[in-house]
């Protein structure tokens, strides 16, 4: 431990006490006020477990979150294999068309789903018309339609995380197990899978989390009894009922602590065993395998089934975008390119703000989330797990709190809520996690012996950081880079609580477009402007990222 | 040595980006500036923006330069205003009814100030305040509560449209209606409070459970329920300002307005915020905005314009393309003239009891929703079955007194357990009288 290390840290933990301790502190603050007697006490949290109702929606957060993630993992395994492992033409769309979700704001794609599955939806349109049914039937309003909705939106962090361990894993383990005399299916669930432990708990806690923190999506489905969307109902709409405020920020700190339990959870499990390799193997790439062509055709189908199915969002979007008094129709009737005359006139400044607002967001990020991996994995500096679980608790956080709570923290005070750079800093906050997530794991499965040979080189820390960590980090980081960026892209319900007039980005246009104002036409174009920009962005990185890309996302592509 | 040079390299970095880049933001301006928060929709914003940038070009031969800011409906936009704590971000509030502005004037947030042409907006209309006396308030957009459907989907459904609000209680229409809650929009709490205050809090009460159980699902605010009407997910939306029907018609939907013969007027109102950053430009808008000029902004922001002696045959032939939407959407050639069925509102016992509505809406109704539908289901059934067996000349007397009394149960006291088993026992009576 070096005084450098020691400064580095106090440094990290000057940003996180004034961007994460202070304004959440604020909000445990409001959660213990008692509205009747103008004191503090526990009184809140009694009330919460005492209520029929608030354990109800606690015990669907957790019933979801269990869905969510199992489905989640069922349909990703084999996607995720199918991406690291096999040598395919066209793995490069088929990733970003995997990909696609996540770069959506989750309520876009709500929409696109209401408008095809909804009670008179185009599918139940088109069978009510054949006459293969007489009512609607019921697809998406409900707990299935929450599962198949979120896990979708999900799917890619699970793909993701999971191709990334399988890409990683050196192959020396698998062909041992082989040489060994277990193959196929065996090799993958005793030598595969468990290697990817790491890696894929990375991806299993946001996803098992997500359901505590997206208000939104049951809000637009009207299913609204979950943690997060009665916690928002709560804050949001208490007019001048403050015990309703109170109960929300309650709502909110008690779905941040189911967060955190299940966070070091998944922790203890990766530190209880050791996942590090050596070496990262001979290629870069990993291991590929060269698929039987049954194995390989029923891929494609799988591919194309999930492609599909995320299709139908920029489709429905597309067709939303192009037309207008889309009613009681499998498919819109009256075609016009005016919602693309009226966003030309409005979303320059939006595309400009979402652009400038994310990529300043990317380098807080890049600048604190590097160190700070380095910080929690590679050094001794006393309070390191505690800077490491206060970053996750940002992930645990639901976005509005963290609007909330800058709104309340950085006005007076602490101005920053006035100047723009509160949108970039808060969005910096509510994603780091996901980028230090992914340094963490990657920073787990290199093995320190590789910095130490060079540090007993006698080779600076720093220097053995830049020659032999990063190069080495990149395929992790560059995942979390992208993740990054596109989460900030799309991150709506901290910046619906700070934005201010001139300050508006893509989604914020999307919603108050769409949710707020009258023609969900522009709004529809809006984000199928926003897939387009993200979908071409996601190839060009994919193009000029070039071998680390190839390796983060799987070799092939033509 | 080397890292520590890096280091302090990264710490000013980051440090400089920090303080810095609020300056770039921050850029001087040299138009005057005026900033507006409220929950008026986008299109009333626009109109508003564009002829009052004129004017004032014309009158002060400067630019202004306009923020707003709708945060959601307006509960949000009095808690936006509440956060900034005295400081606030703009300096009119813009638009929401009565209600908000009264809490806005009760917790010191805004400051009285009498517009030029304020004796042209009426005091009160049968029984409804349009203007606070003291000048802290004023209507510059009158509308009426009502309710809307989607006459294509209704068509195909082979369903009429429900006339009154007991039309709306009608079986044939369960899972047919969408609203949303109380306390998620400031429309759906006031056609709660009308409710209640038009039929009683006994009956009405009874009125919005079965209301509920007509709910597919509930909507998360009363734009979203627009949209789910427009779209023709659902195909009746209660609880819905008389504009959106307007709009929605102009846009091309096959939507109409639903107008209910019991209603409220919402006096969409304008205040001067107290510490507005940019007082007298604040005061010239209000000015502006109750002048003939401002009034037509409004009517062409798809809202009704709030003085009284405008006609809009006159504005039509002056060339207000709105004028002519406005007169067929009304029927009569002034707002004011409007004929509809008002109730006697009280104000006070409503700003009063607001938390108290919501919270019985939440706690009664809502969090027991399935279990009221399913209550309501068998209290139906159990009736079908005491109407069969009166039918076959049973004697249904202790039947029919049982089940009337689960459905008081379940209508006056809510007691939607208690219901069931009244219900139950009416069924065993049937059995064995």
């Amino acid at each position: 431990m070096s005084r450098g290390q020691v400064l580095l840290a106090a440094f990290l933990w000057g940003i996180i006490g004034l961007l994460v301790l202070y304004p959440l502190s604020i909000l445990v603050v409001e959660s213990a006020k008692i509205e009747a007697t103008g004191a503090w006490g526990l009184g809140n949290y009694l009330e919460f477990f005492h209520d029929t109702y608030y354990l109800k929606t606690f015990a669907n957060t957790l019933v979801l979150s269990s869905l969510v993630l199992l489905t989640t993992t069922v349909f990703g395994i084999p996607l995720a294999y199918i991406l690291a492992r096999y040598r395919q033409w066209g793995k490069t769309v088929f990733t970003a068309l995997i990909l696609l979700p996540i770069v959506l704001p989750a309520y876009a794609g709500v929409f696109a789903f209401i408008i095809f599955f909804g009670r008179f939806g185009t599918v139940n349109l088109l069978l009510m018309d054949a006459g293969l049914i007489e009512a609607p039937i019921n697809f998406i309003y409900g707990l299935h339609g929450l599962v198949f909705i979120q896990s979708l939106h999900m799917l890619p962090f699970i793909v993701l995380s999971l191709s990334a361990g399988f890409t990683n894993i050196d192959p020396c383990f698998e062909e041992a197990a082989e040489v060994e005399g277990a193959s196929g299916f065996r090799r993958f669930i005793t030598v595969t899978l468990p290697l990817c432990t790491p890696s894929y708990l990375a991806g299993a806690v946001i996803v098992f989390l997500w359901p505590f923190t997206d208000w939104l999506t049951p809000l637009i489905l009207g299913q609204v009894d979950f943690l997060p969307s009665v916690a928002y109902i709560n804050i949001a709409y208490h007019f001048t009922d403050m015990h309703r405020k109170y109960m929300g920020i309650v709502a909110v700190v008690i779905s941040s602590l189911v967060c955190i339990s299940i966070f070091l959870l998944a922790r203890w499990w990766v530190e209880r065993k050791k996942y590090t390799g050596l070496s990262k193997g001979t290629t870069s790439e990993g291991r590929v395998i060269e698929p039987s062509p049954l194995v390989q055709a029923s891929s494609y189908l799988y591919m194309f089934f999930i492609a599909a199915l995320v299709l139908v969002i920029p489709i429905v979007l597309g067709l939303a975008a192009f037309s207008r008094r889309w009613v009681l129709e499998p498919f819109p009737t009256y075609w016009t390119l005016d919602n693309f005359r009226l966003i030309l006139l409005e979303s320059p400044l939006l595309i400009q703000n979402s652009f400038v607002f994310s990529g300043v967001a990317l380098l807080f990020g890049i600048s604190f989330g590097l160190p700070a991996a380095y910080i929690i994995v590679r050094t001794r500096v006393p309070g390191k797990n505690a800077l490491d679980f206060v970053i996750t608790l940002m992930l645990a956080f639901p976005g509005m709190a963290i609007g909330v709570s800058y709104l309340l923290g950085f006005w007076e005070g602490i101005p920053l809520a006035k100047y723009w750079i509160i949108m970039p800093l808060a969005l910096f906050a509510r994603r780091l996690p996901y980028f230090l997530r992914m340094a963490h794991s990657s920073y787990l499965q290199l093995d320190s012996s590789l910095e130490e040979a060079s540090e007993v080189s006698g080779v600076g820390k720093v220097k053995t950081f830049f020659y032999i960590s990063l190069p080495l980090l990149l395929k992790g980081v560059l995942v979390g880079v992208v993740m990054f960026f596109i989460m900030a892209f799309q991150e709506i319900s901290t910046a619906i609580f700070l934005y201010r007039g001139g300050w508006e980005t893509l989604p914020i246009g999307i919603y108050l477009n769409w949710h707020r104002g009258m023609e969900f036409g522009i709004a529809a174009a809006m984000a199928f402007l926003m897939i387009m920009i993200t979908f071409v962005l996601l190839l060009i990185i994919s193009r000029i990222g070039g071998g680390i890309m190839k390796a983060a996302w799987g070799p092939g592509g033509t | 040595m080397k890292k520590k040079i890096l280091w302090r390299g990264l710490t000013a970095i980051v440090a400089a980006a920090i303080f810095l880049l609020p300056l770039i933001g921050a850029q001087a301006q040299a138009a005057d500036k005026i900033g507006w928060v409220g929950p008026v929709y986008k299109e009333l914003s626009e109109s508003l923006t564009k002829e009052f940038k004129d004017y004032y070009q014309k009158t002060y031969g400067k630019e202004v330069e306009i923020t707003f800011i709708r945060p959601g409906g307006w509960p949000v936009c009095v808690d936006k205003v509440r956060a900034w704590g005295g400081k606030p971000d703009a300096d009119i509030f813009l638009g929401a009814g009565a209600p908000a502005h009264e809490v806005l004037k009760q917790q010191g947030l805004i400051v009285p100030y009498q517009p030029k042409d304020w004796d042209q907006v009426p005091s009160d209309w049968h029984g409804m305040k349009v203007k606070d006396q003291k000048y802290y308030w004023t209507c510059f957009a009158p509308w009426i509560v009502t309710n809307l459907y989607n006459q294509k989907v209704l068509d195909r459904l082979k369903l009429p449209p429900p006339k009154t609000w007991q039309d709306m209680v009608n079986p044939i229409y369960r899972g047919n209606v969408v609203h949303t809650l109380p306390y998620a929009s400031g429309t759906m709490h006031e056609t709660v409070e009308i409710i209640l205050q038009a039929m009683g809090e006994k009956e009405g009460w009874a009125y919005l459970r079965l209301l509920a159980a007509q709910l597919p699902r509930f909507s998360t605010g009363s734009t979203d329920t627009t949209h789910i009407v427009n779209r023709g997910e659902i195909p009746i939306g209660v609880a819905q300002p008389q504009m959106n029907a307007m709009v929605a018609r102009r846009d091309g939907y096959p939507v109409s307005d639903l107008l209910p013969d019991k209603t409220i007027l919402v006096p969409e109102a304008v205040a001067l915020l107290k510490n507005a950053p940019n007082e007298k430009v604040g005061k010239i808008f209000l000015d502006w905005l109750f002048s003939m000029e401002g009034q037509k902004a409004v009517l062409n922001g798809g809202y009704f314009a709030a003085r009284m002696d405008i006609k809009f045959s006159e504005w039509e032939k002056e060339g207000v393309e709105m004028a002519t939407h406005a007169k067929k959407a009304v029927g009569v050639d002034s707002f004011w003239d409007l004929d509809v069925g008002f109730i006697e509102y009280d104000l006070d016992l409503a700003t009063k009891r607001w938390d108290d509505v919501n919270r019985y809406y939440e706690y009664e109704i809502y969090r027991k929703w399935n279990e009221l539908k399913n209550s309501l289901i068998l209290i139906e059934e159990v009736e079908g079955e005491v109407e069969a067996a009166k039918d076959q000349k049973m004697d249904v007397a202790k039947a029919a007194a049982k089940i009337k009394e689960a459905r008081e149960l379940f209508e006056y006291d809510g007691a939607y357990a208690a219901a069931r088993l009244a219900a139950s026992k009416a069924r065993a009576l049937l059995v064995e009288p």
